[in-house]
């Protein structure tokens, strides 16, 4: 089988480079694990639901008890285990085994990838967030701009946006809740406090539609995020594979685990496991689009080099997570309607020409009461009665730290087909109690040993190892526009090719930049 | 809360490791709910039980038939083992009861709060930061005069 191009992945790198080559014989490659099918009413509120369904259990905890999984196995987020969405993360171990030191990532083979499970933040980088990168903001706002119209993006002018950058085409901010609106409420009080301390605060920009848009509804405010996939009002990328998918030029061919190419003289052949009967199977076509996601494709660039001794870079964002309490709000009635994503975004930057820290604030309403009781520091009946009276009272912010190439953080292969990672902790200088105390201001309290820094690759922003370069000089760079240094057929469009990694999540620039080397290519395949 | 509990009775009919399980929740959920164990909960304690407790857990780490034989209390050995190690399988145990138990809807009142309560939220939270205290002292007193862990 020969195609103009193939792609490999359909997480937001692979259908955004999709959706530019649309109009070519474009065949994409994945192992596209899809939702389940289910039969539970989740047509309600996440609290009416649990108020008047006699037994939730097979939808939140699962027929096989998934929802219980970080009480025996390794943590996964409140999202990423409960029984509908496992799907998200389904046999990665099996289908792309970790070797891992430090490092708590985990892998999307699902249709869509990992953006089922993601917050939606969608965040235009500026030049200051380019700073090591080979191109300029301005090379991707028309990718912004059509991204934005394609997906949906809500978001507001505020003071955040000379962080984000342009308003065009945004829809209606998300409705916050009480609590952040309390918060945005009291901070618009006292403005020149915050930002004499770097701090900026405003709605965040989110993949959310808040007007219907083509066949897909509005957010709901249903609150179901982290049990329910494929929320029409949240973007996730299965809904752009679904319509490219329709398109007569798109070959989708799922059940596919690539393994490696070879390049030929006029183009390049693409080999690929058959999940269902195991055999190999090879495609071909005069170019090949890498977007498996970062670790994936750096996978597959190694074995297809033979290489099972260099040490690919590793950027990942370290995180910190925050509780801050706002004791006014102790006892007030659950808010049935919200959004269980972020509602505030922090911006920390002293000075307006450095890469800015970002952090996301959210409130908990969305998760299981149950999923707290761990964490909260009164025997198990006090934790029942806290997590029953705190909840609309308790907000996180998480923090991002940006990454840059280190010895210490690397990935390879070895011989027996792992990916090994060794991911060092990054030592950060770090923002926490700078929030902290800027937060008393505005009526929410924390304490420093709340804070927690969980282990490497519990961002899921990972990138770095094929980093993009003005003038690429090894074998594992890329031009500017994508293309493998030493290769004439080989691109890569996903966070592979950061060659630093901002605080900003990383989504929306994955996308922006995917569109815009698939729109190099096509003036290629043109010419 | 010392006597020794009627219901440590096996039945020789069941599945010991089912049976055992069974008392374990029976015991467990009076302790923490002060009422008396739904059928429905106790099935699924017993088939999350099997179906998860894995090599990852060691299940002898902690003696929990002593506990239920002394018929000891179970939320103060609970809360001092937690401080320890979160990932003790007491607190495993319990934190499964908790979820098969918000899952349900006629436990909705004792994980959500539909009103406006701020005067009572405030009193039983200090009732029970207080308590908590008792429970961390009496749980430190009863590791070290049985030999549970």
């Amino acid at each position: 089988m020969s195609f103009e191009v193939i792609i490999v992945g359909s997480g937001p790198a692979g259908v955004s480079a999709a959706l530019e080559l649309s109009d070519k014989n474009v065949l994409i490659l994945d192992v596209g694990f899809s939702a389940p099918q289910h039969t539970f009413d989740l047509e309600q509120n996440l609290y009416d639901l649990k108020k008047h369904a006699a037994d939730l259990s097979p939808a939140i905890l699962g027929e096989q008890f998934e929802s219980l999984h970080n009480l025996f196995s390794f943590y996964l987020s409140p999202k990423l285990k409960s029984p509908l969405m496992r799907f998200v993360t389904k046999d990665w171990q099996q289908l792309c085994p970790l070797n891992a030191t430090e490092f708590e990532g985990v892998l999307s083979f699902a249709e869509g990838g990992l953006s089922n499970a993601w917050g939606g933040g969608v965040y235009r980088f500026t030049d200051s967030d380019l700073v090591d990168f080979p191109i300029k903001a301005a090379d991707l706002h028309p990718f912004y701009d059509r991204l934005t119209a394609e997906i949906g993006v809500c978001g507001s002018d505020d003071d955040l946006t000379s962080f984000f950058g342009s308003t065009t085409g945004l829809l209606p901010p998300v409705d916050l809740d009480r609590m952040s609106s309390e918060l945005l409420r009291r901070y618009a009080k006292k403005k020149q406090f915050f930002s004499r301390r770097g701090i900026y605060i405003g709605k965040p920009r989110l993949a959310v539609l808040t007007k219907a848009v083509g066949e897909r509804q509005a957010y709901d405010y249903y609150g179901l995020e982290f049990f329910k996939p494929n929320i029409s009002g949240i973007y996730n990328s299965a809904y752009t594979l679904k319509e490219l998918k329709k398109r007569p030029n798109i070959t989708y061919r799922s059940g596919f685990l690539v393994q490696k190419y070879i390049e030929t003289p006029d183009g390049v052949r693409v080999l690929a496991r058959n999940l269902t009967t195991g055999a190999v199977e090879e495609f071909y076509a005069r170019k090949l689009v890498l977007g498996a996601g970062m670790i994936n494709t750096s996978k597959i660039v190694l074995v297809s080099n033979d290489d099972y001794s260099t040490h690919l870079s590793l950027l990942d964002n370290a995180v910190s997570f925050t509780p801050f309490v706002a004791p006014r709000l102790i006892g007030a009635a659950i808010e049935k309607r919200f959004f269980a994503g972020v509602q505030l975004n922090v911006i920390f930057c002293r000075d307006k020409s450095a890469a800015p820290i970002q952090g996301s604030f959210y409130g908990i309403n969305g998760i299981l009461r149950s999923d707290l009781l761990i964490d909260l520091p009164l025997s198990i009946k006090g934790n029942r009665i806290a997590a029953k009276y705190l909840t609309p009272a308790l907000g996180v912010l998480q923090l991002f730290y940006p990454d840059s190439p280190s010895p210490n953080s690397y990935l390879k292969i070895n011989s027996k087909g792992e990916v090994v990672i060794k991911c060092q902790r990054q030592e950060l200088d770090p923002l926490e109690g700078h929030f902290i105390s800027a937060f008393r201001r505005l009526g929410f309290y924390s304490w420093p040993s709340l804070i927690k820094y969980p282990a490497p690759g519990n961002s899921f922003h990972y990138a770095g190892s094929l980093p993009m370069k003005s003038q690429p000089q090894s074998r594992y760079e890329t031009s500017a526009n994508g293309l493998l240094f030493n290769s004439r057929h080989v691109y890569v469009v996903d966070s592979s090719n950061f060659p630093a990694l901002p605080s900003k999540n990383h989504t929306f620039t994955i996308m922006a930049n995917s569109m815009r080397i698939a729109h190099s290519l096509k003036r290629e395949l043109e010419s | 809360m010392n006597d020794r509990s009627p219901g440590l009775q096996l039945d020789p009919a069941k599945p010991l490791v089912e049976e055992r399980l069974r008392l374990e929740v029976e015991f467990f959920y009076r302790r923490i709910f002060d009422s008396p164990l739904p059928e429905e909960v106790r099935e699924k304690y017993v088939a999350a039980n099997l179906m998860l407790c894995n090599s990852r857990v060691n299940l002898s780490a902690i003696r929990l038939d002593l506990i239920m034989q002394r018929s000891l209390d179970v939320e103060a050995l609970e809360f001092v083992l937690r401080r320890r190690n979160p990932q003790n399988i007491l607190t495993i145990k319990l934190l499964i009861i908790h979820y098969l138990t918000e899952a349900r809807s006629s436990y909705f009142d004792f994980f959500v709060n539909e009103s406006n309560r701020p005067v009572s939220a405030f009193a039983e939270l200090t009732f029970h930061c207080f308590r908590s205290l008792y429970k961390l002292a009496k749980g430190r007193y009863l590791l070290w005069r049985y030999n549970v862990v």
